[in-house]
């Protein structure tokens, strides 16, 4: 959706940030304060709503514990997770890349089936992927074919002149 | 994550998830719900006021703590969400089965 009168002025510039973490807990821990910053560093008129941040960061949370749990791995040279965080007036889009096992889900797998009034045959996992995908605008895996894989996050912001909120 | 319990009463206990409740965490979480329910505290409030961050697995221990509780005649009731877990909740329908209160007392007074 192209920018409607919003001041020129009022729009961040696009940014890229960077980071190489670890599957464990410094590395999400690092990858966490990467996106504190990320928020930090709109200008505080831009920014997007907290229900925003919080749904975003969502995505990536679903994401990153897949490639951790079923792709890294463990204690060898290959276990790092390189993030890049795109920026834009209108998007933010986190693409994560890492080298081992690759993606052997359904991305389309639906949500588990539950009704509300019985608790006791409630679903305890398979809840993942479908919050990932109601949490984000864009979710897209890719393999190469030197064993990379790639998943590109994306989130569109809705500017209050649009009529809809940040959040 | 750390955790922490606090007794209301015999069958009464408040349970604090400080940091993330995530895949690294919730086999924890669900053994600390577990022997809480073994101890005889089936009517359980979980606090989420200092939980930074809830993914699927997260909410796979609350899911099986609520079981739990139920099968022992008691429940699990969430208070104080932070904006992150209220959005976790809502976008998986589990809003639908939780019961949620903006207070530790406000929940503890429903059982």
């Amino acid at each position: 959706m192209p920018p409607t009168d919003r001041p020129a002025s009022d729009d961040p510039a696009p940014a890229t940030y960077e980071l190489a973490f670890a599957g464990n807990t410094e590395g999400l821990d690092a990858l966490h304060h990467l996106l504190d910053r990320v928020w930090q560093e709109y200008p505080e008129s831009r920014r997007p709503a907290p229900g925003w941040q919080a749904e975003f960061m969502t995505g990536v949370g679903e994401i990153v514990a897949n490639i951790i749990r079923h792709s890294i791995i463990p204690a060898q040279a290959r276990d790092r997770i390189q993030v890049h965080i795109r920026r834009t007036p209108d998007l933010v889009e986190a693409t994560f890349i890492n080298e081992g096992a690759p993606f052997a889900g359904n991305l389309e797998d639906p949500a588990p089936v539950f009704d509300p009034l019985d608790p006791l045959a409630l679903p305890e996992g398979r809840y993942g992927l479908a919050l990932a995908r109601n949490a984000l605008d864009t979710l897209r895996y890719e393999r190469d074919h030197h064993g990379y894989n790639r998943w590109v996050l994306g989130k569109r912001l809705e500017h209050p002149e649009s009529g809809a909120s940040h959040a | 994550m750390e955790t922490a319990i606090e007794t209301r009463s015999p069958s009464v206990a408040v349970v604090r998830f400080r940091g993330r409740l995530d895949f690294l965490s919730a086999a924890n979480a669900r053994e600390q719900f577990t022997a809480a329910i073994a101890a005889g505290q089936h009517k359980l409030i979980v606090d989420l006021a200092e939980t930074t961050f809830i993914d699927s697995s997260g909410l796979g221990a609350l899911v099986a703590g609520l079981k739990a509780a139920r099968q022992a005649s008691g429940d699990l009731r969430l208070a104080r969400l932070p904006e992150q877990a209220a959005s976790v909740l809502k976008l998986t329908s589990l809003d639908r089965v939780f019961h949620s209160y903006s207070s530790i007392e406000d929940a503890v007074a429903t059982y």
